[in-house]
C-alpha cells in the first residue's frame, strides 16, 4: 500500500529514532503523525475528550520512543500493535485518574518499574521519600537551573547516552559528560533543599 | 551524586554489590534520600519532556480522520471520475482489511510480551541467589540457561510461583508455547497467592500458540480472569471486547 502511502515504514522510523543526533526529532515526529488517528480511537472506545485522548497519545509516544532508545522493543510485535497496546493502558489510567483522585500524584511508569526493581523493604522506604518530594517545586527548581546544566538533563531525561551528549553539547568526552551530568543533578538536589527550606 | 544509585537502576552492579545497595538502603537514611531524589528528577524531567513534545506535536497536522486517504485530486469526466470512485473504495476496503484499526487479539498479546516481559523484577524469595541469577540470564537472552535453573530450583520447590512466573515467560520467548501452558497452569492452581496471574498468562500462551480451538480456550480463560478479578483483569476486558469487534 506504498502508492498512497506519505508516511515513512516502521523500520524506518525504528531506526531514525535509534540512531539518535540531530534527525531524531524528525523521526519522533513522524512516529506521532502516523498513528495519531489512535487520538479519535482513544475517543470513541474509551470515551474520553480529544484533550485528554491527545495527551494520552503523545504520553504512549513518548513511552514507546523511550522504550526504542533503552533497547526495550524487541521487534516481537508490530510497532503500531505495541503503541496501540501502550496508548489503551494509557486511556484507562486517565479515566480511573479522572474519575477517582484527581489531586493525587501521577506516578510515571518509568518510576513505578525503578521502584518495582527495589526489593519489598527498600521499596517501601524509597517510595515514601519519593512521595514526599514536592515535585513542583522540584520542576521549578530545574527550570531556574543554569542553560548548561539544564541542557544536559533534558538530554538525559530525553534517553540520549552519554557519548550522544558529549557529541550533542560539546563535551570532551563521554567521561566528561557524565561527571558534568552528575554534578548538575548534584547542584539541582542542593537547590531543591534550599529552596524547600526557605518554602517551609 | 552516588554513581552506585545511576548503576543500580541501569543493572550495571555485579549481584554482590547490588545485594550490599539494596541492604545499605534500610540503614542508610542519605543513600535512601539520594535515590527518592534521583527517581523524583527523572519523574519531573519526563513530565517536563511530555508537556514540551505535547505542545510541540500539537502543533504538526490536524487531527486526521480515521485513514484519511491522501493524493492529488484530478478533474476527470464524470464516467472516469465514476470508475475512479469504485477503484478508491475497492481499494480502501482491501487497505482497511489488510490494515485494521484496532489489532487483533493476537498482536495484543504479542505487544504484551514485548511491553511486560521484557524485564523481570526480583522478589524476595528464599532462594533468592539462584533466582536472581536466572533472572540475569533472562535479561542477557540466555533463556535456556535461565529456564535451567528454573526448573532445578522446581525440582527443590514445585510450587514456587516467582519460579513458575520466570519458566513459564521463558518458554514463551523461546515459543515453547505446550511448555508454557503447563507451567502457567500449574502456577494458576497455587491456592493463596495476593496476585497470581497463571490464568492470565495461560491464556497468552493459548493466544501466540494460535492452533485451532486455541483462541477459544483463551477466551474462557480470559472470562475467568474477569469475573474472578484475577491479575491480568484490565487486558483481559480489553481482549475479550476486541474478540467481539474482530
Amino acid at each position: 500500500m506504498a502508492l498512497f502511502s506519505r508516511t515513512p515504514p516502521d523500520d524506518s522510523i525504528i531506526q531514525g529514532i535509534c540512531s539518535g543526533g540531530a534527525k531524531r526529532r524528525q523521526y519522533e515526529r513522524q512516529l506521532y503523525e502516523k498513528y495519531a488517528y489512535l487520538i479519535r480511537e482513544g475517543m470513541r472506545k474509551h470515551n474520553l475528550s480529544e484533550q485528554d485522548s491527545s495527551i494520552a497519545y503523545s504520553d504512549s509516544v513518548l513511552t514507546v520512543i523511550e522504550h526504542l532508545v533503552a533497547d526495550r522493543f524487541q521487534g516481537r510485535s508490530e510497532l503500531k500493535t505495541y503503541l496501540y497496546q501502550i496508548f489503551s493502558n494509557k486511556c484507562v489510567d486517565l479515566i480511573r485518574r479522572n474519575t477517582t483522585n484527581k489531586a493525587q500524584v501521577h506516578r510515571s511508569e518509568g518510576l513505578t518499574e525503578a521502584l518495582n526493581m527495589l526489593p519489598d523493604e527498600a521499596r517501601s522506604v524509597v517510595q515514601d521519600l519519593v512521595m514526599q518530594q514536592d515535585m513542583d517545586l522540584l520542576r521549578h527548581r530545574l527550570r531556574s537551573l543554569g542553560d548548561k546544566c539544564q541542557r544536559i538533563l533534558w538530554a538525559w531525561g530525553e534517553g540520549y547516552k552519554d557519548d550522544e551528549i558529549a557529541t550533542q553539547l560539546d563535551y570532551q568526552s563521554a567521561a566528561v559528560a557524565k561527571t558534568s551530568r552528575l554534578r548538575c543533578l548534584e547542584k539541582l538536589r542542593e537547590l531543591y533543599h534550599t529552596g524547600s527550606k526557605t518554602n517551609k | 551524586m552516588n554513581e552506585r544509585i545511576e548503576q543500580y537502576f541501569n543493572r550495571q552492579l555485579p549481584p554482590t554489590e547490588q545485594e550490599q545497595f539494596e541492604q545499605e538502603l534500610l540503614h542508610n537514611t542519605q543513600l535512601a534520600e539520594e535515590v527518592a531524589m534521583y527517581l523524583s528528577v527523572k519523574q519531573a524531567l519526563r513530565t517536563e519532556i511530555l508537556a514540551e513534545r505535547h505542545a510541540e506535536w500539537q502543533q504538526l497536522a490536524p487531527l486526521p480522520a480515521k485513514n484519511q486517504p491522501v493524493g492529488r485530486v484530478k478533474a476527470l469526466r464524470s464516467w472516469y471520475s465514476a470508475a475512479a470512485a469504485v477503484l478508491v473504495l475497492a481499494i480502501g476496503v482491501v487497505w482497511f482489511w489488510l490494515n485494521p484499526l484496532a489489532p487483533d487479539v493476537q498482536q495484543l498479546a504479542d505487544a504484551y510480551v514485548e511491553e511486560n516481559f521484557t524485564t523481570l523484577s526480583v522478589p524476595m524469595d528464599g532462594d533468592i541467589d539462584s533466582l536472581k541469577s536466572a533472572i540475569q540470564s533472562y535479561h542477557d537472552g540466555e533463556y535456556t540457561t535461565a529456564k535451567l535453573i528454573g526448573q532445578e530450583m522446581l525440582q527443590r520447590n514445585a510450587n514456587n510461583a516467582d519460579v513458575l512466573i520466570l519458566v513459564g515467560v521463558t518458554a514463551l520467548r523461546q515459543k515453547e508455547y505446550d511448555q508454557a501452558i503447563t507451567y502457567f497452569h500449574r502456577l494458576a492452581a497455587i491456592p493463596d497467592l495476593n496476585a497470581n496471574p497463571g490464568t492470565f498468562y495461560e491464556a497468552i500462551a493459548y493466544i501466540q500458540r494460535g492452533q485451532p480451538s486455541d483462541l477459544d480456550k483463551a477466551r474462557q480463560l480470559l472470562q475467568t480472569v474477569v469475573s474472578q478479578e484475577l491479575e491480568g483483569e484490565r487486558e483481559a476486558k480489553k481482549w475479550l471486547a476486541e474478540m467481539v469487534d474482530n
